[in-house]
């Protein structure tokens, strides 16, 4: 079930309509229902394709609420590895292990593969399940005791597929906040950024990826501006594809009455690679800082530590995305660009909250988007063979079929448009005062939808979107994670 | 007063998805607006298109569609006719603007050289056995003077089909539209959804890349007796017909390019099909135009691919401007060499 299915609209309205109807009921019991109701519904979503995905996350549900208990009675680290290693082992398991076999196998040790299902959203809920662990550890807040709120907060369907991560705190403050969830603020607020989510990726990123794939399966058939293209045209397409994911998220999340936290502020407006990593796939980026780059040592430990704990971090980080050597090296490349960016900032003085000259500024903004669009590359050809022929053909500006994507092109510009519109909004709300470029802020276009025209342009988008939708199918990038 | 609350934001919600639609089918007739199927009561075609017919196609390509008074894709009905097109939604050519496809292009050439006329009566799924099943009629709607022109997208035919072909029991190639389904598709939104909707439940390629999976195959499978009987009874058929009209029979042959990882083209036809296909028309006398060379030489001297387009996927799909110039070169070299 995905976000794009007909099953899944149904299981979301009803899961709603169920909600809205408890709601009527007043008392405590009303808070465990919705906890039960929003459970079975995210069970239902996990399990629909294989009902083994849905046991394995109740069963690391299970362990890590009674982890959790066993960690804050004790306060001993031993508990802690233990939960953490039982987690990375469901996800070595399922994802990793013919991959090590792979790996080990060039130095002529064999293993027998298995033949293995990759579980849903394993890589999204294995991490909120190690963020939970050291928390409770570093004593931020109290175990749950309800295990249904832990097998929730791992489980929850809009986030479950790919994210947004969020602590368990944050989640469970919500999920217990006694007063009405289901309002019709919160529907026709959710449903609006649902909407934003649907036209970036049934509307832009499906049909951008219908031309990257074409592309990217034939390199020696195209010209240099075709595979220039293609190239943009992934960065592009990941972008919508992987933000649109998390509207959609955030915007169910809404429509029950959770806040999800942001996901993606505009990175491509990033003026250097550290701010990159502070706009793209923000929750996993806070998730890697807080749980993996700080408990390395961080920036405390000295200079080259410091690098070594940065590299190893987007090393990692990379490989979490997938189980292959080229999201080694796409994690390695940002790895080296952050470092490079450290050392620059400090040799050059460079304080965090310096406001660079317009020039620089696009100069910055340039650089960074051509440079993690080189990356993409390696993120998305898994075949170092054909990463070298793309190249290289780029670099020789080789000719071959002349294939300029309409859908790529109009996509870009969708693109800059409405980073163009953003801008001006900003700016417009800091009323040209001070021209605060760096703070640049993405926002949700929300209109009240109890007016006529709101009303119109509502569902004149929901029709172009039904209308101008890639109706191939064409799964979200991350929930292959 | 809740109550009378949510009837009043209902019927607000209501008339504003009323507009929302009409806003969408105005869009629509710019972006999504083709033709439904009428009854051809003179069996030239299985059916034709709604006379005078101007509409849109943007799905794949860009192109406007302007039909003439018996429905087919042509700028005008000439009176005499030299030359008749005959084939499938390649040949009505519905993704190039008019005077694009390969039928009008040949009209122009040959009317600036001899004054000659082509008349193109292609249409959707007309696949080349519904084209021989219509032969007959189409030759005594048209009276094509000079030749008669009929498309095919592959050179290894399926044997059934050939028997039934024979037979006489030819499958329609679609159903007339309902006068139900006709005012739906005056809505060109619905015709939209309609057309998603399809695309959503077959999550297939067009008939074309299928058909050449299918039907050209690398392997080279050994080509039986009973296919070349069934085969030359077509052509005997076919034969008759023409001598009948007292024109000669063009049998276009065009498949699709495929290239390989090495940047190199290649098509999937069987090549004992093809040829055997090609001896029989040197025995009727018909002209086998195969625009493999043709479209092989267009990729490597000048990297054109003569199907798909910037919408859709290139190499794949229906022909695009390339193709039909291509072969419209070609037919016109034919026809004067002739």
């Amino acid at each position: 079930m995905n976000f794009t299915s007909i099953a899944f609209y149904c299981l979301f309205i009803s899961c709603i309509i169920s909600l809205g109807l408890l709601q009527k009921i007043k008392g405590k019991n009303s808070i465990s229902l919705y906890t039960i109701i929003l459970v079975i519904c995210s069970i239902v979503f996990c399990g629909w394709q294989d009902w083994k995905f849905a046991a394995i996350i109740i069963v690391e549900s299970i362990f890590a609420y009674f982890m959790a208990i066993k960690i804050s009675q004790t306060q001993k680290k031993i508990f802690l590895i233990i939960g953490v290693c039982v987690n990375l082992g469901f996800l070595g398991i399922f994802k990793y292990y013919n991959f090590f076999v792979d790996t080990i196998g060039f130095f002529y040790v064999s293993l027998k593969k298995i033949n293995l299902f990759l579980p849903l959203g394993i890589s999204f809920y294995t991490f909120s399940a190690i963020g939970y662990l050291i928390d409770v550890y570093r004593k931020k807040y109290m175990p749950e005791k309800n295990i249904f709120n832990v097998i929730l907060y791992m489980s929850f369907f809009p986030k479950l597929t790919a994210g947004p991560i969020i602590s368990a705190d944050k989640f469970l403050e919500q999920l217990k906040k006694v007063e009405q969830k289901i309002t019709l603020t919160n529907i026709g607020e959710g449903l609006q950024i649902i909407l934003q989510g649907l036209i970036k990726k049934n509307v832009f990123a499906d049909h951008i990826g219908e031309f990257v794939n074409i592309v990217y399966s034939n390199v020696t058939m195209y010209n240099m501006p075709t595979l220039l293209l293609a190239i943009l045209g992934y960065g592009v397409q990941i972008y919508f594809d992987f933000s649109g994911y998390s509207d959609i998220a955030i915007g169910c999340s809404k429509c029950l009455g959770f806040t999800m936290p942001t996901n993606f502020n505009l990175p491509y407006l990033s003026r250097n690679i550290t701010e990159f990593w502070k706009r793209w796939h923000i929750t996993l980026s806070d998730w890697l800082m807080n749980y993996l780059y700080i408990p390395l040592g961080g920036n405390r430990k000295g200079h080259i530590r410091t690098f070594i704990n940065l590299f190893l971090t987007m090393v990692i980080g990379g490989l979490w995305h997938g189980a292959s050597w080229n999201f080694v090296l796409w994690g390695a490349l940002h790895g080296i660009a952050l470092c490079i960016h450290k050392q620059f900032m400090k040799t050059k003085k460079i304080s965090k909250d310096f406001v660079p000259s317009l020039p620089k500024f696009i100069m910055g903004v340039l650089g960074t988007y051509l440079f993690t669009n080189f990356c993409w590359i390696f993120f998305r050809i898994t075949d170092i063979r054909v990463i070298g022929q793309l190249l290289y053909r780029i670099g020789t500006c080789s000719t071959g079929v002349a294939f300029y994507s309409w859908w790529t092109i109009i996509g870009i510009g969708f693109m800059i448009i409405s980073t163009s519109i953003t801008i001006m909004k900003n700016f417009w709300n800091q009323k040209r005062e001070k021209c605060n470029y760096t703070s640049i802020q993405a926002f949700y276009v929300k209109k009240d939808l109890s007016k006529f025209r709101n009303l119109v342009l509502f569902f004149f988008l929901i029709g172009l979107v039904i209308g101008l939708a890639y109706a191939d199918s064409n799964p979200f990038i991350y929930a292959a994670f | 007063m809740k109550t009378q609350y949510i009837f009043f934001w209902i019927l607000k919600a209501g008339i504003a998805a009323l507009i929302a639609f009409l806003l969408l089918n105005t869009l629509s007739y710019g972006y999504y607006y083709i033709p439904y199927n009428i009854e051809c009561k003179s069996g030239a075609t299985d059916f034709t298109l709604p006379a005078n017919f101007s509409g849109v196609n943007g799905v794949e390509g860009y192109a406007k569609i302007q039909l003439d008074e018996n429905g087919y894709n042509n700028q005008m009905v000439p009176e005499k006719i030299n030359v008749l097109s005959m084939g499938s939604s390649h040949t009505l050519a519905y993704n190039v603007n008019p005077g694009q496809g390969y039928s009008a292009i040949l009209n122009q050439d040959l009317y600036n050289r001899k004054g000659w006329n082509v008349y193109n009566i292609g249409m959707f799924g007309h696949e080349w056995y519904y084209c021989m099943d219509n032969l007959e009629a189409a030759l005594e709607t048209f009276h094509p003077t000079d030749y008669v022109i009929v498309e095919s997208f592959y050179s290894k035919f399926e044997l059934e089909k050939l028997k039934k072909l024979n037979m006489g029991n030819y499958n329609d190639a679609g159903q007339v539209t309902s006068k139900t389904m006709q005012h739906i598709k005056k809505f060109p939104y619905l015709q939209l959804l309609g057309h998603q909707l399809k695309n959503m439940l077959s999550q297939s390629d067009n008939v074309e890349d299928n058909t050449s999976k299918d039907i050209n195959t690398q392997i080279e499978i050994k080509i039986s007796e009973e296919y070349k009987r069934e085969l030359e009874v077509t052509f005997q058929h076919a034969y008759k017909a023409i001598s009948k009209q007292g024109c000669r029979l063009i049998f276009l042959y065009h498949m699709e390019i495929l290239v390989n990882q090495n940047g190199n083209a290649y098509t999937n036809t069987n090549n004992e099909y093809r040829d055997f296909f090609k001896q029989l028309c040197e025995k009727y006398n018909f002209i086998f135009v195969d625009m493999t060379e043709t479209f092989l030489e267009a990729y490597r001297t000048l990297h054109i691919l003569p199907r798909g387009f910037k919408n859709t996927k290139i190499g794949y799909g229906h022909l695009n401007q390339y193709g039909h110039e291509l072969i419209a070169k070609e037919l016109y070299r034919t026809i004067i060499n002739n």
